[in-house]
């Protein structure tokens, strides 16, 4: 025998050790070790499964790899943790990333009670693919908690009201379980004034709240938060729909606040330094806007009104070199309507701002050949988002589909993890996407394609695809059952108005008894079904996620989870 | 569905339905009644397409443009934004083609289900129009009114809303020409029997308010 059981895994770690030093603490430099530490995590969880094997071997019992208490810290068989456990935690704050996270804390019992007890920050990015009770309990020490609802599309009043994604469960779990919690990030939830005052009254160390898109509560509840977190620094408020009941929730912050460094509670985002956020000031003149942004070189981050229109487009292109992310609204939501942007000034910025990474674009009109040059000058992009106004408009020269120039973007850009496409488009933009797009993370499907064949293209290719999200598509029950061991590594799949049936659902719910199917029929009002000529009925909304949870309780009476 | 046909006539009827009151036509009895899909289901839409035909989604030539501006949920803008424009995108400085756009546009879009209604404010030099389909409820309307009348009623501009809720009162004109204050009945069952709205002031207006709470 070459190697002792503890030899080995304690060679890893002395080289992890070693290159901590080096890096010399953490944080910054944890990006540049980052190869080393995955390789020295790869290596460690060979050599345990190598004394996991011998154990088994020498014992004659099949179990898997576990390990003896490290409080022991005993050189020998069976021993997983040469080292004390600080020191191992330790070597685990070089990997704040979740997922790294998550991966470590397979590897032994001991690994995931360390990695457990030493976890400062949760992710949830469905609040009802796990328990609340069950992160409270696994992660007791949690500083900094952030919670996802509704699905995206309840952005756009897709998801009824009353469908769910209530905080309340979680702001309790975290009371009972997690005291040390000191941040609360939630975006698209149900908050509760009830909540929010137990949240201010639960955490003695709570210093910073930040509520995006959420709905519920009213300035009472912010009341409460500004009366009782004594060491709040930051309240970030953004686009969330509060019941005004006055200004007096103001005054609730006691004379002695020194502590509050970020108040933010206007549709303005306040960083004015990095960014600049225009597009809720539609009466600015185009020239006075444009005049002003060649003089902002410096800015990375730029939100305006289509207004600005291609010429402000070429100012912008011109002045602001650093440029990472772009985003133009529209101020006329009529298809029919008239935009002062086109595919030009979309060509022109992707010319000028070559660290161009991420875009959201309003316009009218586009064509193929402007997004292949686009493709070609910015390939960079990690987020793209195009928004043709009018559904299923062609490319405004040719009368083509726009397959080709979305297929552009897809295969230049190597590093996009999020797509939103619109315009005419049929099957085969699809088969670019499953094609080239390996990093995509979210798509965003609206008016397009033409059969099942394209939504199986994106579930049989897009390996890394966690949210889809598709509207008004002629894809069904085909599609959704074509690939359904998908949905495991997703977080979720919303489908609406699609040709998808109740009998398709069904199906998939008896395969996946890990996923929640939600149908939500809202123009029923219940969901009984109905025999419609022998037409098999359509389902009218769909989600589907993993869950750990099973069916969610909360559900109100339009939607059935199968 | 089956045929083009029928699938106009769908979307026609489900337009109705949204302006109907309980018991009238087919309107439903429910408080919180949701729009009805107005753009034909994607596979019906294939089913407009006759064999061989390219490019364009024929419900483009079935129905005029702006009856798709009904496609709930599009374009994909959060309704915060959108209500903060519908107040203030009539303001900016005209397109040339825009006014008879905008005509076109309302003329269709009230064939086409779009309920738009005077607005006036006493003391105010003209009056404004908004699409009553635009807002989920109370408040959202009663922000946007703000927004659209804010430069009228003394307060400090630039937005910092100086205005005191309870020197206005909204009021409507029903259908049958009585003037009602806003905020009594449903939302849904006012926006079908709104006709007109009308922003009070002063005198008129102490006691009745700040009163329109959801």
């Amino acid at each position: 025998m070459g190697f002792g059981p503890g030899r080995s895994q304690s060679f890893f770690l002395v080289l992890a050790a070693a290159r901590s030093e080096k890096l010399g603490g953490r944080g910054s430099h944890v990006q540049i070790g980052y190869e080393w530490q995955m390789c020295f995590f790869v290596c460690l969880l060979i050599s345990c499964w190598f004394l996991g094997e011998r154990n088994n071997l020498e014992t004659g019992r099949k179990r898997i790899p576990s390990c003896s208490s490290s409080s022991k810290a005993v050189l020998g068989e069976g021993t997983m943790t040469y080292f004390p456990e600080e020191v191992v935690e330790h070597i685990f704050s070089f990997l704040p990333a979740q997922r790294d996270r998550n991966t470590v804390s397979l590897v032994c019992k001991v690994w995931y009670e360390i990695e457990r007890l030493s976890r400062r920050s949760v992710f949830v990015g469905n609040c009802y693919a796990v328990r609340a009770e069950r992160v409270a309990l696994r992660f007791p020490n949690v500083r900094a908690l952030t919670v996802k609802g509704k699905p995206h599309f309840a952005d756009f009043n897709l998801v009824p009201p009353d469908w769910g994604g209530y905080a309340g469960p979680w702001i309790e779990a975290a009371a009972r379980g997690c005291v040390g919690l000191e941040e609360l990030r939630m975006k698209r939830m149900v908050v509760s004034d009830e909540s929010l005052e137990l949240l201010s009254r639960s955490f003695p160390r709570f210093r910073a709240l930040v509520l995006i898109s959420c709905e519920g509560f009213s300035t009472d509840g912010l009341a409460a938060i500004a009366s009782h977190c004594k060491l709040l620094s930051e309240l970030d408020l953004q686009e969330n729909e509060v019941e005004d009941r006055g200004p007096r929730w103001l005054s609730c912050f006691p004379d002695s606040c020194t502590s509050l460094v970020s108040l933010n509670f206007a549709c303005i985002k306040g960083e004015v330094n990095a960014g600049l956020n225009l597009s809720y000031a539609p009466t600015l003149d185009a020239s006075d806007l444009t005049k002003m942004i060649s003089r902002c070189v410096k800015l990375q981050r730029l939100w305006v009104l289509d207004c600005i229109s291609d010429k402000g487009l070429q100012v912008v292109a011109s002045s602001c070199k650093d440029l990472q992310e772009l985003r133009v609204f529209p101020s006329d939501f009529y298809v029919a309507g008239y935009s002062a942007v086109t595919e030009e000034g979309l060509v022109a910025i992707s010319l000028g701002c070559p660290k161009l990474n991420s875009l959201l674009y309003f316009c009218h009109q586009m064509t193929n050949a402007a997004l292949i040059t686009v493709a070609k000058n910015c390939p960079n992009f990690t987020r793209f988002r195009l928004c043709i106004l009018e559904p299923g408009k062609p490319d405004v020269m040719t009368n083509q589909p726009l397959d080709e120039g979305f297929g552009a973007i897809v295969r230049e850009c190597k590093g996009l993890r999020r797509l939103s496409i619109s315009g005419l488009l049929t099957d085969k933009v699809f088969m670019y996407i499953g094609k080239y797009a390996k990093q995509l993370e979210m798509l965003s499907i609206a008016f397009a394609g033409d059969s099942d064949k394209g939504m199986m293209h994106v579930m049989n290719g897009c390996k890394n695809l966690r949210k889809l999200e598709i509207r008004d598509s002629p894809f069904g029950d085909a599609a959704l059952l074509g690939n359904v061991a998908k949905y495991e590594t997703m977080r979720s799949l919303w489908m609406s108005s699609c040709n998808v049936t109740l009998k398709g659902c069904q199906v998939l719910a008896s395969k996946m008894p890990m996923l929640n199917i939600e149908v939500i029929n809202e123009w029923d009002g219940c969901n009984e079904m109905e025999e419609n000529h022998g037409e098999l009925p359509k389902v009218e909304k769909l989600y589907v996620y993993r869950t750990t949870a099973g069916a969610r309780d909360d559900a109100p009476n339009f939607v059935k989870i199968l | 569905m089956e045929g083009a046909a029928t699938d106009v006539e769908m979307n026609l009827k489900a337009t109705e339905l949204r302006l109907g009151l309980p018991g009238t036509e087919e309107g439903t009895q429910k408080a919180a009644v949701p729009t009805p899909p107005s753009t034909p289901r994607a596979g019906s839409k294939r089913a407009l397409l006759a064999g061989g035909e390219e490019a364009k989604k024929p419900s483009a030539a079935a129905a005029p443009p702006s009856a798709k501006a009904q496609v709930v949920g599009w374009p994909p803008v959060r309704s915060y934004r959108k209500s903060c424009f519908q107040a203030s995108s009539k303001s900016k400085a005209a397109e040339p083609a825009a006014p008879q756009k905008e005509e076109a546009s309302s003329a269709a879009a009230a064939a086409a289900g779009g309920l738009f209604v005077k607005v006036s404010m006493d003391g105010a030099p003209y009056l404004r129009k908004i699409d009553l389909k635009m807002y989920k409820g109370y408040r959202e309307l009663r922000e946007a009114l703000e927004a659209m009348f804010l430069c009228f009623s003394g307060g400090a501009a630039d937005g910092a809303a100086t205005v005191n809720p309870s020197d206005f009162a909204v009021t409507y004109e029903d259908k049958d020409g009585d003037l009602m204050l806003v905020g009594d009945v449903p939302f849904e069952m006012f926006i079908s029997t709104c006709k007109r709205l009308r922003i009070m002031k002063g005198s008129e207006a102490r006691g009745l308010g700040g009163a329109t709470r959801e």
